[in-house]
């Protein structure tokens, strides 16, 4: 094994050392056959990647056709298609598909944390730690799946206004629905107008505009943190 | 600090693939449309930020990022946006954010034209299914001598050589003889 082989290999490889690299450049300036054995391993390297390229991207379409989404162009078609048969029968009240979009845009921001505030007292990191750093760092995957092992641990509440909040940003609107629902009987009066607040925004995200509308109108007939905003969005919906 | 599941999934794990994908692709989405762009281009544009962090992700590069894989990946993302609105003379919808300019990013895509491309890898299938591993695992999945000799139990790493060796010889012939038949 010459040594310019093993130099061409270094360099392939990435693990080339800074004196390696002055003998690989010098070589490729000077010796036209080791410069030609460089090129021709490169054009291997880029044309197994050119394949390669064409595979994985025909991979990311597959799991674009499985994929949730928050708001696809087929979804709001499909919402949009079935708008210009309710307008056939009459009912104009309905919104129109990109304003829902724009509402619940408008109107969703993502519960902040207000029950584990992150600080590491005892320099010591536990689940409920590691499952609100992962949610302030928006890994919104990652704190759903923390989240469910949290609950199994010790079944506050509070964990499904998290949970429904991860769901939303994932895009799974059913399960979102589901999860504020849990709070819909809460006795804990502010939890339950967080989670009614944002089940009218799962509904309303989810193409449900009644049932968004019945949720506002009863947060907007109570005094709670939420009133104003849910009068607010039911008038823009009007 | 890229979570090495993501460097899994983009190397070649198809279930954390999965949860990658459906994890980062509406907020990557939404992001990208902040500086203007629809959801398609959007959409386009992530799966090339995906296809660059793959070839990173092969040649082990992306392990010594210093960043979360999130932030990495929308710095990436907002590089391709502005790249590929400039291409196009649209205007860029400046909106401030605290991600890290990509000074040392480089966006290796293969520089080689079909034709030649398309020759080599017919040159790969005639060579037979060991050299055709042999080569992928050092050109394609980025192993080291070192690692090809762990994975399929060769002798030592001039074992490795010596058969990578003969494979490229054999490789260049066989691309010389299909030019003299042309």
């Amino acid at each position: 094994m010459t040594e310019p082989e093993i130099l061409i290999e270094k360099y392939l490889e990435g693990t080339i050392t800074s004196d390696e690299m002055r003998a690989f450049e010098d070589l490729m300036a000077r010796d036209k056959d080791f410069k030609a054995e460089v090129d021709f391993q490169l054009e291997i390297r880029s044309s197994l990647r050119q394949q390669d390229d064409v595979e994985f991207r025909e991979k990311l379409g597959e799991l674009e056709n499985q994929a949730p989404k928050t708001s696809s162009k087929r979804f709001w078609m499909g919402i949009a298609a079935s708008l210009i048969g309710l307008a056939m029968l009459g009912m104009w009240w309905f919104l129109l598909p990109a304003e829902k979009e724009d509402l619940f845009q408008a109107f969703y921001t993502t519960q902040r944390n207000i029950h584990e505030p992150l600080t590491r007292a005892n320099g010591q990191e536990n689940l409920t730690y590691e499952v609100f750093l992962a949610y302030e760092k928006e890994d919104w995957q990652e704190a759903l799946d923390l989240f469910y092992s949290l609950k199994e641990n010790s079944p506050e509440e509070y964990i499904d206004l998290y949970i429904g909040n991860c769901q939303l940003q994932l895009g799974k609107y059913n399960d979102a629905i589901q999860s504020f629902e849990a709070l819909f009987n809460s006795t804990d009066l502010d939890l339950k107008h967080r989670g009614t607040w944002y089940l009218a925004l799962a509904e309303l995200a989810n193409g449900n505009t009644s049932r968004a509308k019945e949720l506002l109108q009863q947060l907007a007939s109570e005094s709670g943190a939420f009133s104003d905003q849910a009068k607010e969005l039911l008038e823009k919906m009007d | 600090m890229i979570d090495p599941q993501w460097v899994k999934g983009l190397a070649g794990d198809d279930a954390l693939l999965k949860k990658l994908y459906d994890t980062y692709r509406n907020p990557f989405i939404s992001f990208l449309r902040r500086f203007g762009l629809d959801e398609d281009e959007s959409l386009e544009l992530f799966h090339d930020s995906l296809i660059a962090l793959r070839r990173q992700a092969k040649s082990g590069q992306l392990l010594q990022v210093k960043h979360s894989f999130k932030t990495y990946l929308f710095a990436i993302g907002k590089y391709k946006a502005f790249d590929w609105m400039k291409k196009r003379g649209k205007t860029i919808l400046y909106r401030a954010d605290e991600l890290p300019e990509l000074i040392d990013f480089v966006d290796e895509s293969p520089e080689i034209d079909d034709e030649r491309a398309s020759l080599i890898r017919k040159g790969l299938e005639f060579l037979g299914k060991s050299c055709q591993r042999m080569l992928t695992l050092f050109y394609l999945e980025g192993l080291k001598t070192k690692e090809i000799q762990a994975l399929e139990g060769y002798e030592n790493e001039n074992t490795v050589r010596a058969h990578k060796s003969r494979c490229l010889k054999n490789l260049k012939s066989w691309i010389e003889n299909q030019k003299e038949h042309d």
